[in-house]
């Protein structure tokens, strides 16, 4: 009797996923990593629209999506997973049933609230990466020490007008989003300034990309390296950040 | 050279048409509060047409953001039936829709996003035979093609026409990006005379890449259409996605260029001529 090594990925999977198993970094090894991976995703909003929809058109296995908060008709313009008649459905929902229709084989897992540090705590270990979509500094810095503490890689993502930003962190390996920057007494809500819907949507896929990389084992993340662009011109630079030592959340 | 947005759609006289409804004020209000864009800006996106070929990886993240901000008439070409294959990538496409053509879940879904928008869906690509008689209707056009004689069929009807053209590439983890405004920047046959001969068609693609180059090439249409930001063009913006780098390069035209050698200033033009 002669033994087979059985296939890494069904027939289906490497028809779906063949145009980018034929990246030589990923190839069937790879697919195999993001098809067990899981992500996720906090914020269901104009970052976590393509964050979502890309790692699900990618294969990714099991993405959780946080977010406590219904369609309204005023995110259409920058939350592309959301559509007209999804007006006053939870996000989370309107978000599965996309993710669903472009990958059926997806785990998504709904967690409909709001992130706070004891929600996060109970729902977190289940997850290889965690993505910061979220629309406040409060909850970027609250993200960022959950994560510090419990060890878990972060991909934080963040837009203000035509700018936006992402660092991605390796939990005691790399500098996190406090050792960018200090958290502030007092949070104040900055004046509404857009954005336009492609600048979340950029910010959004790059953030998708750095999870690939992380689940995969490729390319150079963004650690240690804030990526800033200004769309307005299409700017963009990058910025070492070494890791605080005194770090309030890290270290 | 960097052509300044403002100077293009405001020296063309864009008509922003009558005022937003309630119902856009509400559905644009985030953007409606941007410095530079506005009410004025909005008015505009909506009186203007856009053309993108084709609507898969590229051009489908370009369709989504330009549906979503409000563009009031999209001319979408995609030929071919949806593949399995396809899905890694266009997020316009859904698994129920396989065998079936493409464009029309293309349509299908920009509808359910916005269906204030009017959608032409056309189930070919661009080529000579029908560049300039679909070009001479819009105001702008994104060329998300991964072939080179769609991407020139695109640019020779642009250049003879007179309308700005947003070139958004990709290959592998590697994007390209720039806006060709004819008679003013280098046109693509100035960068390619010719289809470089390593090209093949059956390139590796991962969805986020092809996104982010389409959310880019989305964000220069506006800048055209609206007069907002600074246009992406007399550079070339490559970007790899795996090691982050992103560089600017300057472009510059070439004077023996067989399509573009001839012309000189900027052409007219064409942004809001569809504005009655």
């Amino acid at each position: 009797m002669t033994q087979t090594t059985p296939a890494l990925l069904s027939d289906l999977q490497s028809q779906r996923f063949a145009r980018q198993i034929s990246l030589p970094a990923i190839g069937e090894a790879g697919q195999r990593k993001l098809l067990d991976g899981s992500v996720l995703v906090v914020g269901a909003g104009g970052l976590g629209s393509p964050v979502c929809l890309y790692l699900a058109a990618a294969g990714v296995g099991r993405i959780g999506i946080v977010d406590g908060d219904s369609v309204d008709l005023s995110n259409l313009q920058r939350q592309i997973m959301h559509y007209t008649f999804d007006i006053g459905r939870l996000k989370t929902e309107s978000a599965q049933s996309k993710l669903s229709a472009i990958f059926p084989e997806i785990v998504v897992q709904v967690h409909n609230f709001f992130a706070d540090d004891n929600n996060l705590v109970a729902i977190l270990s289940g997850y290889d990466v965690v993505v910061d979509a979220t629309d406040s500094l409060q909850a970027k810095f609250m993200l960022n020490r959950v994560c510090a503490r419990h060890g878990k890689p972060l991909v934080h993502g963040g837009i203000d007008g035509f700018g936006g930003e992402v660092l991605t962190i390796s939990p005691k390996a790399s500098s996190c989003y406090e050792c960018a920057y200090r958290k502030p007494d007092t949070f104040v809500v900055p004046k509404r300034r857009g954005p336009l819907g492609p600048v979340p949507g950029i910010i959004g896929s790059i953030q998708a990309i750095e999870c690939l990389k992380l689940l995969v084992g490729i390319g150079a993340p963004l650690y240690n390296t804030l990526f800033i662009i200004d769309t307005l011109g299409m700017h963009s630079r990058k910025f070492t950040v070494p890791r605080r030592p005194d770090c309030p959340a890290c270290s | 050279m960097t052509a300044r947005a403002a100077t293009i759609s405001r020296s063309s006289g864009v008509r922003a048409g009558k005022e937003l409804s309630d119902a856009e004020r509400i559905r644009y209000e985030w953007q409606l509060s941007i410095p530079g864009f506005g009410e004025a800006g909005q008015r505009r996106l909506r009186e203007s047409t856009v053309l993108i070929s084709r609507c898969g990886g590229v051009g489908g993240a370009v369709a989504y953001e330009l549906a979503a901000a409000g563009v009031g008439k999209l001319v979408l070409c995609h030929a071919g039936d949806l593949k399995i294959s396809d899905l890694n990538r266009q997020l316009l496409m859904t698994t129920d829709h396989v065998g079936k053509p493409r464009i029309d879940s293309v349509v299908w879904r920009l509808r359910e996003l916005n269906p204030d928008i009017r959608y032409v869906g056309i189930g070919k690509n661009i080529s000579t035979n029908n560049a300039a008689s679909l070009i001479s209707a819009v105001d702008l056009v994104v060329d998300c093609a991964p072939l080179f004689e769609e991407r020139f069929a695109m640019n020779d009807a642009c250049v003879k026409l007179g309308v700005p053209l947003v070139e958004c590439a990709m290959y592998a983890t590697e994007v390209q990006l720039t806006v060709i405004i004819p008679g003013k920047t280098p046109c693509l046959r100035c960068l390619y005379p010719e289809t470089p001969p390593a090209w093949k068609r059956q390139f590796p693609v991962f969805g986020a890449v092809s996104g982010t180059v389409g959310c880019m090439g989305a964000f220069e249409a506006i800048k055209l259409l609206s007069g907002v930001g600074v246009v992406t063009s007399g550079v070339m913006l490559l970007a790899d996605m795996m090691s982050m780098k992103f560089k600017k390069i300057s472009i510059s035209r070439n004077p023996h260029c067989p399509v573009c050698g001839g012309l000189h200033g900027a052409q007219k033009s064409t942004i809001g001529k569809s504005t009655p």
